[in-house]
């Protein structure tokens, strides 16, 4: 299982005349987490987004180079790209829940996916829900607005409305940067859980979480990656002066 | 640190201080004066002869002064020209909001623009020179104005302001709800109809309301188009004469004092009361064009 199952070849993206990401070649393997760290404005979150293509919407966004998931290039025009983000899910920096229900949070997507069985549309909340560690914590309360959940609650709601389209990758921009010690330790432990089912992508600032839940990081500055490999190694024995700079606290 | 000066203590402040309750003063003296005005026929005849009395004869002995006529005109012809320029404005507020290419749109936001602030009279004047004549030919009629007609050429008017407002409404919907939908596999259709409709619902009330307050208070083009007669209007193909027009036409040959004049001070606050009341449910509806972040 641990095959390559996203490519990134000579991946360039502009954003209008400003080149935010240079001829970047990065595999993501199946079923294992992936963090990118580097300090801000790097192109790591730029990077992530180009995996489910939602950079599209932003209007000047332009991107050259191949990006494969399980062999097919995401970026030709024949992509259909509800479909693609369909198999790749996405969680985002701060909570952001619909303001309705837990339950429509999460039946949100399946509905429009046609599931309309009242009753398999529960299970399916009910799993997404326990997938993200939450149902013990919501299941007398599912019809109350999300809103009124904590912060890490509704993040673990949105990583739950995420799993319930049955996703293969689940991408997460900084997912626990807005969110308390606690919170963002029950979130690692679920990141640790989901990589059984889910191939992960996940974006950090915190060089420990990076050290803590992924089995393989890079390092991106600039707009590049300047070294890619195994967590452990990359932590322990850097290649690149760059790195061993950035995990040694010394920039950014 | 701690500041000497209290805002209101500077003399700008004070200037907008005088200003504003100056403004607040003025209306609240435009209500005032109508009231009193009328307040002879209101207590002669009674808030509901008045508002539902069916007979307008103002100088005949003793006069008579029921409203109703024109109160129901006035609202065939408004609820009539929101019935057929909500949906379209909501759907070009949709279309310019979410779908129009942005060359597009740079076309079409001045053009709306523009057509706000076309003088009344001329689509009134292009109202009963096209519409009018265009019902008189098709259907053999001797006069072609009708409510439906007025109706007609207050969509047009309506329009923009539906636009605008309802575009603005859905622009402030917060950019995250529309990434967590689309991240989710969903069609940017699905997620206008079911996001960001939704989170815009107060804003496109607010464009509803503003439609509605400037469809009863127009004159110009509904006194040239609704055929003015006295009657009440049995449909909305009937003619007949709103509170606007009926003020605009008969107020300059009414003698001061008289109660034919009173009786137009009384139609005059009746629109009033609409219009404010109108306002008045756009305001407690919360920030018309703003969508709370968050709610929890």
């Amino acid at each position: 299982m641990e095959q390559e199952k996203i490519v990134a070849t000579g991946l360039n993206l502009f954003y209008g005349e400003f080149q935010a990401l240079k001829n970047i070649n990065l595999s993501i393997r199946g079923n294992q987490v992936t963090a990118l760290i580097g300090p801000s404005g790097c192109g790591k979150s730029t990077f992530l987004r180009c995996l489910n293509r939602m950079n599209d919407i932003i209007p000047s966004c332009r991107v050259t180079g191949r990006i494969t998931f399980d062999g097919i290039d995401i970026n030709q025009p024949e992509i259909d790209v509800v479909a693609l983000r369909k198999r790749v899910g996405m969680v985002f920096q701060a909570p952001n829940p619909f303001p309705k229900t837990i339950y429509d949070n999460v039946a949100f997507a399946p509905k429009l996916h046609g599931l309309k069985d009242k009753r398999k549309l529960d299970e399916v909340v009910e799993t997404a829900l326990r997938q993200a560690a939450l149902w013990d914590e919501v299941k007398d309360r599912l019809h109350k607005p999300a809103l009124g959940l904590s912060g890490g609650q509704q993040q673990r709601l949105c990583i739950s409305r995420a799993l319930a389209i049955q996703p293969e990758v689940l991408l997460m921009d900084e997912p626990t940067s807005a969110l308390d010690p606690i919170s963002t330790l029950k979130i690692e432990e679920l990141i640790r859980e989901l990589k059984e089912m889910y191939t992960i992508v996940i974006v950090t600032h915190n060089m420990q979480q990076a050290a803590r839940i992924s089995d393989n990081t890079a390092f991106f500055l600039v707009g590049e990656v300047v070294e890619v490999g195994t967590t452990d190694v990359l932590f322990t024995r850097p290649q690149d002066q760059r790195t061993e700079d950035y995990i040694t606290g010394r920039f950014g | 640190m701690i500041r000497k000066n209290r805002p209101l203590r500077e003399p700008f402040g004070v200037f907008c201080l005088v200003i504003a309750v100056g403004a607040t003063l003025t209306l609240l003296a435009v209500v005032l004066f109508m009231l009193r005005e009328s307040l002879p026929v209101w207590q002669a005849y009674g808030l509901s002869a008045i508002i539902a009395g069916t007979d307008w004869s103002p100088l005949t002995d003793p006069p008579r002064i029921g409203l109703a006529p024109m109160i129901c005109s006035t609202l065939w012809v408004a609820l009539g020209a929101l019935v057929l320029s909500v949906p379209l404005g909501f759907c070009g507020a949709i279309f310019l909001a979410e779908f129009a290419p942005a060359g597009l749109a740079a076309i079409l936001r001045p053009v709306l623009h523009i057509l706000t602030g076309i003088p009344s009279v001329v689509y009134g004047f292009l109202g009963a020179a096209v519409l009018v004549k265009f019902f008189e030919v098709t259907f053999d009629l001797a006069s072609g104005e009708s409510l439906f007609c007025a109706s007609l050429v207050l969509t047009v008017m309506v329009l923009p302001y539906i636009v605008v407002t309802g575009e603005a409404a859905l622009r402030a919907v917060p950019p995250e709800y529309r990434q967590a939908a689309l991240a989710l596999g969903v069609s940017k259709q699905y997620m206008t109809i079911k996001v960001l409709l939704p989170l815009a619902k107060k804003g496109l009330l607010g464009a509803f309301i503003l439609a509605f307050g400037r469809a009863t208070g127009e004159t110009m083009a509904v006194l040239m188009l609704a055929g003015n007669t006295l009657i009440l209007p049995s449909s909305w193909f009937s003619r007949g004469e709103p509170l606007s027009a009926l003020i605009a036409l008969e107020l300059g040959t009414a003698s001061a004092g008289s109660t034919h004049y009173q009786a137009l001070f009384a139609a005059g606050l009746v629109l009033l009361v609409f219009v404010l009341s109108i306002n008045l449910l756009l305001h407690f509806s919360g920030n018309h064009t703003g969508v709370r972040r968050r709610e929890g």
